[in-house]
């Protein structure tokens, strides 16, 4: 029984690789004595051998030498970017000069200027610092503070009011009024009938009733 | 009368080989990198980019079949390589090291690749089609430049059909002419899983290039 092919194909590469034969000895005593089997593997050396050939003749004509020094140029350029250092830049040698104040006028506005400016924030700091102080800390004590503080605007009312003295002013001011609304102003009448009324109250529109 | 088995006296003249590995040199830059030197490391790496561009070139064009994309792939491994070589063993090939970045690099195109035209209704192989190389050859006749041409395209396109571990361990193997252990250290594997993978890849590819 003969080798099968893909053996002696892959023989046939060890001996042009200069690989040792991965055969089996009994294998290699066939091949050494069948001389089909070795000029099948003749053959078949030459077969790979030309088959490597092509391919390197395929490939190398996709790269000419002009074409292998560009790709070594952009290998090296990309490496250079790639391992470039950092950039420094210069600290200026020369640092650029301010014009100078020489005049005295100008020296003092300056200064005083500075000084009012000083002067205002540091007063108007004292008095933001004086009133935080001065001003309780705790909320029923600063809503006691505040109150006392404030003019007393709010006139109390309802059942539990504290009595109001009224002074002889404010009663013929109190009487005018009334007197005022007696009249039944007509205009307001269409208001007033659109008002509810207490049960058992007196009727608004006396007159109406007559 | 026994004989054993030697390399085919018969066989066609090898392209002109490609520079193998001067281990000083990657070992030199890297001792530049650790100690932070790095204009003068990158110096030194264009001379290795140099020795190593060729045979990096072909591999990633095995994978890709576009030139443009291997030519991507290739800067992208080397970037990649120098960006790492401080992890680089240099008591170990930097050929080997190399190979597996480019070999993921490649790889990871692919991939990419896939899910690009996953979303390309209608294009599917006629889109690869496009990527087949036209190009002269250096055979002697028309007729063999023709054939040979046939035979590269052929190939190239039985090796993409093949699994991924497949068609690294025969790339690697076949068409770049890697040892055994040399591609085991590229890929991680074990020898003899490179071995099989190598025995079943052969096999898939004489089988895809008969039928095709």
């Amino acid at each position: 029984m003969h080798l099968r092919e893909y053996v002696l194909a892959g023989t046939a590469l060890q001996l042009q690789n200069g690989d040792p034969l991965s055969l089996t000895p009994s294998a290699l005593e066939h091949l050494a004595r069948c001389a089909r089997c070795a000029a099948r593997l003749d053959e078949l050396q030459q077969v790979l051998a030309g088959d490597r050939h092509a391919a390197a003749d395929a490939a190398d004509a996709m790269f000419p030498e002009p074409a292998l020094d560009a790709q070594r140029d952009a290998i090296l350029t990309r490496l250079a970017k790639r391992h470039a250092g950092a950039r420094v830049l210069m600290f200026p040698t020369t640092i650029a000069r301010l014009p100078r104040r020489d005049r005295p006028v100008t020296r003092w506005i300056s200064g005083a200027a500075a000084a009012a400016m000083f002067a205002g924030v540091f007063t108007g700091q004292a008095i933001f610092t004086r009133d935080v102080l001065l001003q309780p800390r705790t909320p029923h004590l600063q809503a006691r503070h505040f109150a006392r503080q404030a003019p007393r605007y709010v006139v109390e009312s309802g059942p539990d009011a504290p009595a109001v003295d009224k002074s002889p002013a404010d009663e013929t001011f109190l009487s005018e009024i009334e007197f005022a609304l007696g009249r039944r102003n007509p205009a307001l009448r269409a208001l007033d009938d659109m008002t509810p009324r207490a049960p058992g109250s007196a009727p608004r529109h006396p007159h109406r009733e007559r | 009368m026994s004989r054993v088995p030697t390399v085919s006296a018969a066989l066609p003249a090898g392209k002109p080989a490609i520079s193998r590995e001067q281990p000083e040199l990657a070992a030199e830059i890297h001792l530049l990198v650790t100690a932070g030197r790095w204009n003068d490391a990158r110096e030194r790496y264009g001379d290795l980019v140099a020795q190593h561009q060729r045979r990096a070139s072909r591999l990633a064009y095995y994978y890709l079949r576009d030139a443009a994309e291997a030519d991507e792939a290739v800067q992208d491994a080397f970037v990649k390589a120098f960006s790492h070589f401080a992890s680089y063993d240099r008591t170990r090939p930097f050929e080997i090291w190399f190979t597996r970045i480019l070999v993921n690099a490649c790889l990871d195109r692919v991939k990419a690749r896939k899910r690009r035209l996953r979303w390309q209704v209608g294009l599917g192989d006629q889109s690869d089609e496009r990527l087949v190389p036209e190009q002269p050859t250096a055979s002697d006749s028309p007729e063999a430049a023709l054939l040979q041409q046939e035979r590269a395209q052929r190939l190239m396109a039985a090796i993409r059909e093949l699994p991924n571990r497949q068609r690294t361990v025969v790339v690697l193997s076949h068409l770049d002419g890697r040892t055994t252990r040399e591609v085991s250290e590229a890929t991680g594997l074990s020898e003899s899983t490179v071995r099989v993978h190598l025995f079943r890849g052969l096999r898939r590819l004489r089988s895809l290039m008969t039928h095709k």
